[in-house]
Order: structure tokens, then C-alpha cells, then sequence
């Protein structure tokens, strides 16, 4: 357990310290931001640690196992059909409580023209992503390939860019990179590996991975249309 | 922001209640309906890990709004107005090579693929290239709002190099090179660098919506480019069987 909690611990400071150093040597060398918002800075450092690190510590022990099991039997215990509603609703809930979701909100909030409160935003990306994983599952099942998916998907969201604004493009291409986050990730590849391995004949480098690319496709298809239609 | 600590620490402990409270729900509807024989504790469990995860994700979000967003902006601003161009282009640069090289979910990524391709494609050798695509987008993207280019004029032509190097590379290269910019994407960049690009679009006196956005779009396009750029260049023993 100790070893788990530290290989936890040094997870989250693994990307945090390199930025916190990096800001020390620009604070000290380059810019002089105010005493009182770099002390800020250093409170939110440690904040940020420890709080990534329980949120870590208790998806692992709580949500991890239990979405793996159900990743890994769900497929041989339910119609496909069902499958799809069921990978749906994981992904949606899966994307409300992701912390980067959650971040990208405020800062898209704190500054966008506001045509979209910040928890309507947070339910089209999780909506995005549930439909998109959903969309993968499917794909998994009638064998398309893979770049197909991709293409077609990128290419309606190229051909319907020129009808946006700056703010929107900016808007659902962000929130279409933020959704994979700590929690998203292991629980997508889980499932992903899961659906791959119950469906015969096709290699898990080509079948379980591809699923998170799909999934960042989906909230920025699901917010470029939206947008066009308000 | 300018709520007292107290009244933001209360706001923020409900939403983290609020955020997780619903994957929980589903959880445990999805066991009580296809996992009847599942011992109950497994529930328990789940519970009391998600009730760590709430108070984590209270803590990280009071730290992100007490400590990162307003220093970064700030930061960013001061580069913009500042500085010279090249110093912001390199703090960029250095920012996306600092964020990705220790994010967690690459390092993850780039082992299974060691793995999978048993250890065909190194480790370190995809390490590297999602970690130098990401900092050359960061360091694009502060060139960009300090240039006033819009967003488009940069996602347009890359999407469509992607998708035409996705035509000509092998399907695994495919997969692994949309996962790339999906992973690259971590909560450092989110949090901190994205701060520092509003930062600095609104000290160069841009809109911060229109043009500071979009970064994270760029470090989510920029693995992919240079993961299909490898693929190209190298020949992975599966390609030759003609899978």
C-alpha cells in the first residue's frame, strides 16, 4: 500500500515540480510578478499536489477496479446494443467529475462573451464524450477502420469551421482536448481493452488504443454543431 | 476569485460532491443490475475511495483558483508587454517541454506501446516526440495571440497535414497518434500554461476569448503531427506483413 501511495505521490509531483521550478528561475531571471501573487503561486503548488494526489489515491482504491471489472465483463454479459447505452452514461459521468473539465470551464467562463453557462458547457463536453465512446464501441463491433472514423470526423468539423466565430472554434477545440484527463484516461482504456478483447481477431494496439482520440472528437463535433445552430 | 477563502472553500466542496456523486450512481446501478453476485463491499469500496477523490479534487481546484489562474495570468501578461517576443516564444517552448516530459498519462501511454510493439518503439523515443510536439505548440500558440494570427489559419492546415499523413501511415500509428494528443493534454497544461496564454492575450491588449483560447487545441493537435511523422519514419516489423 505504502509503495502504491508513493508511486501515487510522485505521479503528481512529477508534472508539477518541473513547472513550479521553471516559474521559480522565470520569477527570479525574467519577470517580476508581485510578492503577494507568487506567494499565491506557492500555496497553489502544494494545494495542487496534495489535492491531485488524494483525488488520485481515491480514484485508484474506488473507481478504477470497479470500472476495469466492469471494462472487462461487462461485454460478455449484455447485448451490444445495451453495451453502447451503457459505455454512453460511464463516459458522461466520467467526463462531469474529470478535473480538467472542471478547470477548463472556469477559465473558458472567466473570459468567454458568455453564450454558454459554465455547467451547460461541462454536460455538451460530457455529452460529447458519452456519445463519441458510444460511436467507438460501435465502430469496434462493425470493424470500421480507424482512420475512416477519424477523417470523416475531422472533416465535418473542418468544413463547418468557416461558419464559426474565433471564440467558438477556440472554445470546442479546447474543450475537445481537455476531456481526457486523470480520471478519463485509465477508465476509457479499461473499457476499451475490455470491448477488444471480447470481440476476436483484432490486435490491441490497433483496437484498444484509438478510443481517447475518438473520445476528444466527440465534444468538439457535439459544440461545433451546437454552436451553429444558436 | 475575489470570494473569501471560506465561501470558496464551501462552493467548491459542493461541486466536487456534485461531480463525482453521478459516476458513482452509475457505478453502482451498472453492479446492482449485471453484477449481482459481486460481493457488496466491492460498493463500499468504491464509496470511500470517492469520498477521497472528492476531498482531493477540492483541494486541487482551491489551489488551481487561489494560486495558478491569477499568478499565471499575470505572468503572462508581464511577457506580453514586457518582453520581447523570443523570450515569450522560448518560455513557451521551455513551458510545454517542462509540462509534458513528467505528465504521467504519457509515460503510461509510451510504456504500453513499448509493450505492445514489444519494445519495438521505445519508450523514451515516444516520450520525446509527444513532448517536443507539445512544446513547439505552446511556443507556436504565444506566437500566434503576440501576432494576432487566428486560430484557424494554424488548426486548418494542421488537421489536414494530419489526416493526409493518416492516409499514407499505418493503421497502429493512426490510433497511437490520436491517444498522443489526447493524453498530452494533462491537468499542467490545462491549469497553468492555458492561464499564462490568457495572460498574455489580454496584456497585448487582444481578446482574451478569441484569441487566448485555443491552446490546448494546439497541444492536443501537435502529438499527432509528430507521432505520424514517426510512424513515417519508422518501419515497424507489422508494417511489411501488410497486417
Amino acid at each position: 500500500m505504502s509503495k502504491r501511495l508513493r508511486e501515487a505521490f510522485a505521479e503528481v509531483a512529477g508534472p508539477v515540480l518541473p513547472v513550479a521550478l521553471l516559474v521559480v528561475l522565470l520569477q527570479l531571471l525574467v519577470v517580476r510578478v508581485p510578492n503577494h501573487l507568487f506567494a499565491r503561486f506557492g500555496i497553489g503548488v502544494v494545494l495542487v499536489v496534495v489535492g491531485l494526489f488524494l483525488f488520485l489515491v481515491g480514484v485508484r482504491t474506488g473507481l478504477i477496479p470497479v470500472g476495469e471489472y466492469v471494462g472487462s465483463h461487462l461485454p460478455e454479459r449484455v447485448r451490444p446494443w445495451l453495451l453502447v447505452g451503457v459505455v454512453f452514461a460511464l463516459g458522461f459521468v466520467a467526463t462531469v467529475a474529470e478535473p480538467d473539465v472542471r478547470v477548463l470551464s472556469d477559465v473558458i467562463d472567466s473570459v468567454s462573451s458568455g453564450w454558454l453557462s459554465r455547467s451547460v458547457l461541462i454536460l455538451i463536453i460530457a455529452g460529447g464524450l458519452g456519445l463519441a465512446l458510444a460511436g467507438a464501441v460501435v465502430r469496434q463491433i462493425i470493424g470500421a477502420r480507424m482512420a475512416v472514423v477519424f477523417g470523416i470526423g475531422y472533416a465535418l468539423v473542418l468544413g463547418l469551421f468557416p461558419f464559426l466565430s474565433q471564440e467558438h472554434i477556440a472554445i470546442s477545440l479546447d474543450s475537445g482536448a481537455t476531456t481526457t484527463g486523470p480520471l478519463t484516461v485509465p477508465l476509457i482504456m479499461a473499457l476499451g481493452l475490455g470491448v477488444a478483447r471480447t470481440i476476436v481477431g483484432r490486435t490491441a494496439l490497433e483496437d484498444g488504443f484509438g478510443l481517447i482520440g475518438i473520445a476528444s472528437m466527440g465534444p468538439v463535433l457535439l459544440l461545433t454543431i451546437i454552436g451553429l445552430l444558436a | 476569485m475575489e470570494e473569501s477563502v471560506g465561501s470558496l472553500l464551501l462552493h467548491t466542496l459542493s461541486e466536487s460532491g456534485q461531480a463525482l456523486g453521478p459516476l458513482v450512481a452509475v457505478l453502482a446501478v451498472i453492479f446492482l443490475i449485471f453484477f449481482r453476485d459481486v460481493p457488496k463491499d466491492v460498493l463500499w469500496t468504491m464509496v470511500r475511495g470517492m469520498i477521497i477523490a472528492a476531498l482531493g479534487l477540492t483541494v486541487f481546484l482551491m489551489g488551481v483558483r487561489i494560486g495558478f489562474i491569477p499568478y499565471a495570468r499575470e505572468m503572462g501578461s508581464t511577457l506580453a508587454t514586457k518582453r520581447p517576443a523570443a523570450v515569450l516564444i522560448t518560455v513557451g517552448f521551455a513551458m510545454g517541454l517542462a509540462a509534458t516530459l513528467a505528465e504521467p498519462a504519457v509515460r503510461i501511454l509510451s510504456g504500453q506501446v513499448d509493450r505492445f510493439s514489444s519494445g519495438y518503439l521505445k519508450e523514451k523515443t515516444i516520450l520525446y516526440t509527444i513532448a517536443l510536439g507539445v512544446a513547439a505548440a505552446v511556443a507556436l500558440n504565444m506566437a500566434r495571440i503576440r501576432y494576432g494570427i487566428p486560430l484557424f489559419y494554424i488548426v486548418g492546415p494542421g488537421y489536414l497535414l494530419a489526416l493526409i499523413l493518416v492516409a499514407i501511415s499505418h493503421p497502429s500509428f493512426t490510433a497511437l497518434a490520436f491517444d498522443a494528443g489526447g493524453v498530452a493534454t494533462g491537468p499542467m497544461a490545462v491549469t497553468f500554461v492555458m492561464s499564462l496564454a490568457i495572460g498574455v492575450a489580454s496584456g497585448t491588449g487582444r481578446d482574451p476569448a478569441a484569441e487566448g483560447l485555443g491552446l490546448v487545441a494546439l497541444v492536443a493537435l501537435a502529438p499527432i503531427i509528430s507521432v505520424l511523422l514517426l510512424g513515417l519514419v519508422y518501419k515497424p516489423p507489422w508494417r511489411r506483413k501488410g497486417t
